[in-house]
């Protein structure tokens, strides 16, 4: 593969991130009604008559978020290539990591919303089966987050390490943000136990925080990303 | 005041320039997570003024004692790594474990004694179910320990650290370290009050 084609891979998968969010925004959020999310403390009905008033977005919406959801692996592909570059040797643990979370988070989300696409699928089903699998999905998401606080730390502690880059990756307070991101995502345990209030899977604390936390850290790592490549493109590094 | 400070010990003068203590990153992860807390904080204070009998009620239900305790606990613990950090800063490393393990010894006991608090609501019957008031209390105290568990680790690394540190080297990562655990602090003097003193 010459030289200009491996850059075009490169330049794809770090550009397949922001897509993903873009994508994740317009088809999961927006068509998938999940903006506000279904309060978790409704009755049961409200949740079937969520699906009945909406149930070509929401068929149509996580349909298309769970292919869209795979081009964060592209994107997790570079970000461990670049992470090699600085750990280097034959033990590059936190690049591991960082490729483990990253591809587990789009099995975690994917998880989530095949249990509303399964919710979608049959509407007329009882309302507290169609309770549970909304239930269901949204815990999927809001207590399997590790594997992704995971990957945000592993690919932070690797960039404030690096010693080889002249210029690093990503700026000091970048890979702070990235932590925290991270970190944001602890508190959205509590949606297991707390159903109303702002650590509810639809409060403050529990959707507000986390996941537009996630979807701007990724705009931000993104960013400095593709400054650091064209920096190596320019200064012809390997 | 500071200026007495300065001129009565001009050799620090030119050594100690003002310059933002430890690295940037941890002033925006700091900036961050107190946000986060004030959001928590106003929160409460919206849903306590829905409910002011039941929060009232509820807060008469906390262990004041434990609360002061652990408040005076954080502030000393605080106080200690100044104080280690001044010895760095005045080339007596040697001073540096000490404080740190001190102020290590006080994080530890913050632990220990919020662990006693739980378990006294948990024996009266009191959970994070039991009402909104609780909810909040348990919700931020334990993300605050969450905070404090952090910041004893790396009380200890900074410990561990300055075992082999000798005058003239770096102190930002001991600066960055006592940032962060003076947020810790600093979170912790809203909490108390808010939680435990507000009528």
């Amino acid at each position: 593969m010459d030289e200009n084609t491996k850059l075009m891979y490169q330049r794809l998968s770090l550009y397949s991130g922001p897509f993903f969010v873009i994508t994740f925004v317009i088809f999961w959020a927006w068509m998938g009604d999940n903006l506000p999310p279904p309060h978790p403390d409704w009755p049961a009905q409200a949740f079937t008559d969520r699906y009945v008033e909406h149930l070509t977005g929401i068929r149509v919406g996580f349909l298309v978020a769970l292919i869209t959801i795979c081009f964060y692996l592209p994107w997790t592909g570079y970000v461990t290539a670049r992470m090699m570059r600085i750990e280097r040797g034959h033990y590059p643990v936190l690049s591991y990591l960082q490729l483990m979370g990253g591809c587990l988070t789009v099995m975690v989300v994917s998880i989530s919303m095949f249990c509303w696409v399964v919710a979608a699928q049959r509407p007329e089903r009882s309302p507290e089966l169609t309770q549970m699998l909304t239930d269901a999905g949204w815990l999927m998401n809001d207590t399997v987050y590790m594997c992704t606080t995971l990957q945000m730390f592993a690919m932070a502690l690797c960039f404030l390490h690096d010693k080889t880059s002249k210029i690093p990756v990503m700026p000091n307070w970048a890979n702070y943000l990235t932590i925290f991101c991270g970190a944001t995502f602890f508190p959205a345990s509590l949606t297991a136990i707390l159903r109303d209030g702002p650590f509810a899977y639809d409060g403050l604390i529990g959707f507000w925080l986390p996941y537009p936390a996630w979807l701007i850290w990724l705009f931000v790592a993104t960013y400095y990303l593709i400054k650091d490549l064209n920096r190596r493109v320019a200064d012809g590094e390997d | 005041m500071s200026t007495d400070s300065a001129t009565s010990s001009p050799p620090l003068t030119n050594k100690i320039k003002r310059h933002l203590p430890g690295v940037e990153g941890v002033w925006a992860f700091i900036f961050a997570d107190m946000v986060v807390f004030a959001v928590m904080f106003g929160s409460f204070m919206y849903d306590r003024s829905q409910n002011l009998a039941l929060f009232e009620k509820s807060r008469q239900a906390l262990n004041l004692d434990l609360g002061g305790i652990n408040t005076l606990l954080l502030l000393t613990s605080s106080m200690l790594v100044v104080l280690a950090l001044n010895a760095l800063k005045l080339a007596k490393p040697r001073l540096a474990p000490i404080f740190f393990a001190l102020a290590l010894t006080c994080g530890l006991t913050f632990i220990v004694l919020k662990a006693i608090e739980y378990n006294q609501k948990f024996d009266a019957g009191i959970s994070i179910l039991s009402n909104d008031f609780f909810m909040y209390y348990f919700v931020m105290t334990g993300m605050h320990l969450g905070h404090v568990v952090v910041g004893n680790a790396i009380l200890a690394v900074l410990l561990y650290k300055s075992r082999s540190a000798k005058a003239g080297d770096s102190i930002t990562a001991y600066e960055s370290g006592a940032t962060y655990w003076h947020m810790v602090d600093l979170l912790w003097i809203c909490l108390f009050p808010l939680l435990y003193l507000v009528r």
